[in-house]
């Protein structure tokens, strides 16, 4: 990179980050908008944030703190991915392990091979070839026009299964959204159970909810009343009737199009926690990278823009040519099946390869331009290298402390690094849960410094409190399930104006000794 | 000032969420008006606003 490029983008637009767009489109609707529109704009927000006129200072305390603090946003994306790519291996039929050791080697034997930026590009390349042209494919094989595809949802009286759909036809077992395995059937639904045992089901019957284990045998018809929930283990295969409403998809096309946001008051907070988390991960990585030129940013826009577009046509194809993805939940692993669900056999299930093989690139990339960011640190602590504005842009940044062997060069401790993601990646968690997390962590510790700045004592101190109060409101949210609560659902929301405010006050009460 | 801008650009969605009272009230070429403006409009405007006011390192 040379030094009048913008930082590396492809951390930002990880495949976590990627699905969990068009997961957020498909769950909720129209609030997803806000999400879509934030994978673009925080980043941008993260370029044009004012030099702080007090500067961190890059002590060895403050640097210590600041490069442990980047290690655990770095790792905390890292297990993000590699989650990730257990979640495709266990849909693919595989072990968990299997996917975080694929990708987990990739980003090892990459780091092995030594510093390229060329090969982070190349990967970013084929990331962006490998998810775009089964994209194409859907729209030349479809409708090419996402507007009028758009529509065409939003008047849709209902989300129904079609006769050619797999899970009428061959029959499928269902594998439901983590934290909710049941199926809710709005209709009266002959359900055909492909393999004998028991099906659990909780019957609705009036007001009252009672559960009953019902002896199954393969072929069968069973018959499900509206209000029924069924139990799935992603085990049991079913044979679904062609022409009902899929369990689990919003009741109509308008519904899920353009439903209002309630209740507002906590719609708009949902919204500004998932605000402040992003654009403050975004300040806390991309302020670490190299001075930007206009050109580059413009490239980089465009990239984003690719990104969200991307996003949303995955999205709106989804819902409209495979809605059989609402089954269940939506899940990021779930959305890859889209080509194979559009195009059937055999030329989906060979997209739905370079899906993957996109997929594992993007991973890869990312895993390279995180492990830049790391080459900002040297052992002793954090160098910042954004220049100020009016500064000459071929002088070294002030205050960089001299930059020994970088923590993203020793392939040993990155190899450590993206080993621990790996092994804590062998525990079942939500792949974008951590990426908040991640972000959230970065909002509110790193960004208050290397935004608002300030002294040693007052960043310690701000930083101290940040992290504080985001680990014990994120404890509390897994503690206490955070479904509602938006604090504990978004801990940035109180722990970065914490931070931020001390910083601030800081400043103002001693402007000298500050 | 470019910050500003953008975070107005972030906050006229959740405004334009506001606006149709009834479902698809507001429609433009038969797409709703947020997804117009949070599917595409908005990130072309903060990517125009980024780039008028982004600060530039001068060259030596």
């Amino acid at each position: 990179m040379t030094q009048a490029e913008p930082p590396q983008l492809g951390w930002w637009l990880s495949p976590v980050l990627l699905l969990s767009v068009p997961v957020e489109l498909l769950t909720a609707g129209r609030d997803g908008l806000f999400l879509l529109l934030l994978v673009s704009v925080a980043p941008l927000l993260a370029l044009l944030f004012p030099q702080p006129s007090t500067p961190p200072s890059w002590n060895h305390s403050t640097g210590r703190l600041a490069a442990i603090l980047i290690l655990l946003m770095v790792g905390t994306i890292l297990w993000a991915n590699l989650t990730l790519a257990g979640d495709v291996a266990v849909w693919l039929g595989g072990s968990r392990w299997s996917g975080a050791a694929v990708a987990g080697g990739g980003m090892v034997a990459l780091a092995a091979l030594g510093e390229d930026e060329r090969r982070g590009r190349l990967l970013g390349l084929l990331a962006l070839l490998g998810l775009a042209l089964p994209l194409l494919v859907v729209l030349r094989a479809t409708d090419p026009v996402p507007s009028r595809v758009w529509s065409r949802v939003a008047s849709q009286a209902a989300f129904r299964f079609s006769p050619e759909s797999p899970w009428v036809n061959e029959g499928r077992s269902v594998r439901a959204r983590r934290g909710a395995d049941t199926l809710v059937f709005e209709e009266e639904h002959r359900l055909i159970p492909l393999t004998d045992g028991r099906m659990r089901v909780t019957i609705s019957d009036g007001r009252r909810l009672r559960v009953e284990e019902l002896l199954v045998t393969r072929g069968r018809p069973v018959t499900l009343r509206p209000g029924d929930r069924l139990h799935v283990d992603g085990r049991a295969r079913y044979r679904f009737e062609a022409g009902k409403r899929i369990p689990g998809a919003p009741a109509s096309g308008i519904v899920w199009a353009d439903a209002p946001l309630r209740p507002r008051g906590v719609a708009f907070l949902r919204l500004l926690g998932l605000g402040v988390t992003l654009v403050g991960g975004a300040a806390a990585l991309f302020t670490l990278g190299e001075p930007r030129s206009r050109g580059g940013t413009a490239l980089w826009g465009l990239l984003l823009l690719a990104a969200v577009v991307w996003s949303e046509c995955w999205a709106v194809y989804g819902a409209a040519y495979a809605p059989e993805l609402f089954l269940g939940g939506v899940t990021p692993e779930k959305l890859l099946e889209l080509p194979a669900l559009v195009l059937g056999e055999p030329w989906g299930r060979w997209l739905v390869g370079v899906v993957l093989a996109g997929l594992l690139a993007g991973m890869l990339a990312a895993a390279a331009a995180l492990r830049q960011t790391l080459g900002h640190m040297s052992t002793a602590g954090v160098a910042p290298a954004r220049v100020p504005a009016g500064q000459n842009a071929g002088e070294p940044p002030a205050r960089v402390p001299a930059i020994e062997e970088g923590i993203g060069q020793d392939w040993r401790l990155w190899g450590g690094l993206v080993g621990l993601a790996g092994l804590a990646s062998l525990w079942p968690f939500d792949a974008w849960t951590l990426l908040s997390l991640a972000f959230g962590l970065g909002a509110s510790t790193l960004a208050p410094l290397v935004v608002v700045g300030g002294r040693p004592r007052a960043a310690m101190g701000a930083t101290a409190v940040g992290f504080a109060l985001f680990v014990g409101l994120a404890v509390l949210g897994r503690l206490a399930p955070a479904q509602g609560n938006i604090i504990l659902s978004f801990p940035a929301l109180i722990a970065a104006p914490a931070a931020w405010g001390i910083l601030w006050l800081a400043r103002r009460l001693s402007p000298e000794a500050e | 000032m470019g910050v500003v801008a953008l975070v107005l650009i972030l906050a006229i969605l959740p405004a334009l969420f506001l606006a149709p009272l009834e479902p698809g009230a507001i429609r433009v070429a038969g797409v709703g008006l947020a997804w117009w403006y949070g599917g595409i409009a908005g990130e072309l405007l903060a990517l125009g606003a980024a780039l008028i006011f982004l600060r530039v390192p001068r060259a030596r």
